[in-house]
């Protein structure tokens, strides 16, 4: 198990690697972007704004001088692999045989 | 791969919701049967792996960026409902907490990462089984070669769904499936693919080698080709 954290730990401190590429990924652009009409993509903003997620684009709000954003990509990353790793476990523990 | 809000209309959206249901259905149902509460820490571990091997975005020649997913590796541990479950809480933290991927359309992402990959997968990996006599070998290049057909054919999908949006359901997504499809399809077929194949194929060599405990775990899964 200590192994496995280690190669966790690693992965999640080389995540900003996954930073460098150029570009986003196809199909994920803001809407405003989208070469349409304004009124084409008036219902489509409406539903892009039922949820706002609070560490947006795996970053702290306004993290977005310098060296910040890696660092909030691996803030992210610790974040989520630890509500992850919890959410997993206790629906493991209700799903498991003893 | 992950669609985001207001790219799917609400019919699109209710369909892939309502088709995860049985899915995530059978997904617990069998993990009640076989999910023993030792490899409840391995199955977390591996939903954090799909996580963070997600974050890692690749360059793809078009200038877009694309990634793997792990849902091969997870299928060919631990079976194709463990990799349902495992991507599905990956999934669901990433569209709640980083905007990734929509609360709308999480059905439909679920449907493509957590569902036609794995199975996909699964089903190539147990040809592979059934085919060569070496288990070995066969789980190694299988669960490779699965993970790239399987992540490539889910792009298929994921382009498919957006790309059907402006014939469907105009008003959302206007891109049409002449542009998603391929654009999808080449991101997969030539970086995310391989990334997803590679990485699935050399964790389980890996272990192979110095871990092979992790290779004998029960499948949550249906048997496929009698595998």
């Amino acid at each position: 198990m200590r192994k496995t954290i280690v190669v966790l730990a690693i992965l999640i401190l080389l995540t900003p690697l996954g930073l460098l590429a150029p570009g986003e990924a196809w199909g994920e652009w803001s809407i405003e972007d989208w070469n349409v009409s304004e009124s084409w993509k008036s219902v489509a903003e409406k539903i892009a704004n039922i949820w706002s997620a609070p560490l947006p684009d795996y970053n702290l709000p306004g993290w977005e001088e310098g060296a910040l954003p890696y660092l909030g990509y691996i803030i992210s990353a610790i974040i989520g692999v630890i509500l992850i790793v919890l959410i997993t476990i206790a629906i493991g523990r209700i799903l498991a045989r003893k | 791969m992950h669609i985001p809000d207001g790219y799917l209309g609400p019919v699109t959206c209710a369909f892939f919701y309502i088709v995860m249901v049985p899915i995530w259905y059978l997904a617990f149902k069998k993990a009640r049967e076989k999910l023993e509460s030792r490899t409840v820490p391995v199955l977390a571990v591996l939903s954090a792996f799909s996580f963070i091997f997600m974050m890692f975005n690749w360059p793809i020649p078009d200038g877009t960026t694309g990634h793997g997913v792990g849902g091969a590796l997870i299928s060919a541990l631990m079976g194709p409902y463990a990799a349902t479950i495992a991507v599905t809480v990956a999934l669901l933290i990433q569209a709640i907490f980083f905007g990734d991927g929509g609360i709308t359309a999480f059905g439909a992402n679920c449907f493509n990462m957590a569902f036609i990959l794995p199975f996909t997968s699964y089903l190539i990996m147990n040809l592979f089984k059934k085919v060569m006599k070496d288990e070995r070998k066969a789980t190694v290049i299988g669960a490779a070669v699965g993970g790239y057909v399987g992540i490539t054919l889910a792009a298929i999908f994921c382009g498919l769904e957006i790309g059907i949006q402006p014939f469907v359901e105009p008003g959302y997504c206007p891109y049409s499936f002449w542009l998603s499809v391929p654009a999808m399809a080449f991101a997969h077929l030539t970086v995310a693919g391989p990334v997803e194949g590679i990485v699935t194929g050399l964790v389980l060599e890996y272990l192979y080698r110095y871990s092979p405990d992790y290779l004998k775990l029960e499948k949550i899964g249906p048997k496929i080709l009698g595998v």
